[in-house]
């Protein structure tokens, strides 16, 4: 029971360590609040059995460490990037739709 | 039945109206766009919606721009800069010229129309990139009827429309130029309701938009913008369905409109 508790912890861990550096949200929270709550059974049952509470300390922390990055990803500024590059292709479109327009003249 | 509908039809449709009253150059719409990901909904993109005015020699054109540009940290996993613009006459938003630039990912393409008014046609100019990074273009010419717009106007031709003088549940039919094909488009008027946006509580106009008329009416559509029940008509929130998934657009900024 306690290494299903184990391996489920280190699974869900992984898990949610992945979706928390992915942009993905909040949705990193889902894996973090099952991971906890397991990890935490499986810490009573170690402490109860008398075993080494090292691993399953280790596995906490980063469950803790997943939703501050979580947290941060989420509630910093989104920023749009915009590269010299976009900026030249602009250019270079609206100085050709300027000799496309020049032949035509509006009608009103 | 058929003889039926062609009546409710006729007796109730909302005239798209050829005078431009409602939009201005110096306008800029700023939304959020976000996806549903597993019940929850995560911002992943911005889209902006700006007129400016262009001027040539011999005319000034009205700029109706659309740009949808991914946020920085979703960059690294899949970009986009996606420009869509038309070129219109700023008295009626009649299309002179529009042009489509698409940068998702790695894929690129390039769609340019120009509109004929005279002889009903478009030539249309497709440029798309291959593997070896060169670009190579197909061109068409045909013919598309009278009232047939491109994307871009169309959002802003529904903008300039008397929605104010339809009743609810009226409903008409567009004809927008998208891919070389025209496609009938039918919006309809559902409500009016007042929504909460970042703008603060503001009454809208709820329509529904659909490509095969169904769904509409029955307040669960999948496709509906809510445009402010005022001279502006500004889309403060749309949602959408794709074949991947549904998600939002929510307005974050309006500056420069003309009421």
């Amino acid at each position: 029971m306690r290494f299903i508790l184990l391996f489920a912890s280190c699974l869900l861990a992984f898990i949610s360590t992945a979706l928390s550096v992915l942009p993905f949200g909040l949705i990193a929270f889902i894996p973090i609040a099952i991971g906890l709550t397991l990890s935490w059974v499986c810490y009573k049952k170690t402490l109860s059995d008398g075993k080494k509470l090292i691993f399953i300390q280790l596995i906490i922390a980063v469950f803790v460490c997943s939703s501050c990055l979580t947290l941060y990803n989420t509630f910093r500024p989104n920023t749009i990037v915009n590269a010299d590059e976009a900026s030249e292709i602009e250019k270079q479109n609206d100085i050709e739709t300027l000799e496309e327009l020049e032949n035509l003249e509006i009608e009103n | 039945m058929n003889r039926f509908i062609i009546i409710v039809l006729g007796l109730i449709s909302f005239v798209i109206s050829g005078q431009n009253n409602t939009i201005a150059p110096g306008e800029k719409l700023t939304f959020t766009a976000s996806y549903n990901m597993s019940g929850l909904l995560t911002d992943f993109a911005q889209i902006t919606m700006e007129t400016t005015t262009f001027k040539t020699s011999k005319s000034e054109f009205l700029r109706l721009r659309c740009k949808a540009q991914t946020y920085e940290k979703w960059n690294q996993f899949f970009a986009i800069n996606d420009t869509y613009e038309t070129f219109v006459n700023p008295t009626n938003l009649e299309p002179y010229i529009h042009k489509r630039q698409i940068n998702e990912g790695g894929y690129f393409k390039k769609m340019q129309y120009n509109f004929d008014s005279k002889s009903q046609s478009v030539k249309s100019i497709k440029t798309k990139r291959r593997k070896d990074g060169t670009f190579w273009d197909e061109k068409n010419t045909f013919r598309v009827s009278e009232q047939t717009k491109d994307i871009i106007t169309t959002l802003y031709a529904l903008r300039n429309s008397d929605i104010h003088k339809a009743k609810i549940g009226t409903k008409d039919r567009i004809t927008v130029l998208f891919d070389n094909k025209e496609t009938e488009i039918t919006i309809a008027l559902i409500a009016i309701e007042t929504i909460d946006t970042k703008l603060g509580m503001i009454k809208c106009y709820k329509v529904g938009v659909s490509l095969q008329n169904s769904e509409i009416l029955n307040n669960d559509n999948d496709n509906v913008i809510w445009l402010t029940a005022d001279k502006n008509k500004v889309p403060v929130y749309v949602k959408f369905k794709v074949p991947v998934g549904n998600g939002e657009l929510k307005i974050q900024h309006a500056t420069g409109l003309k009421f």
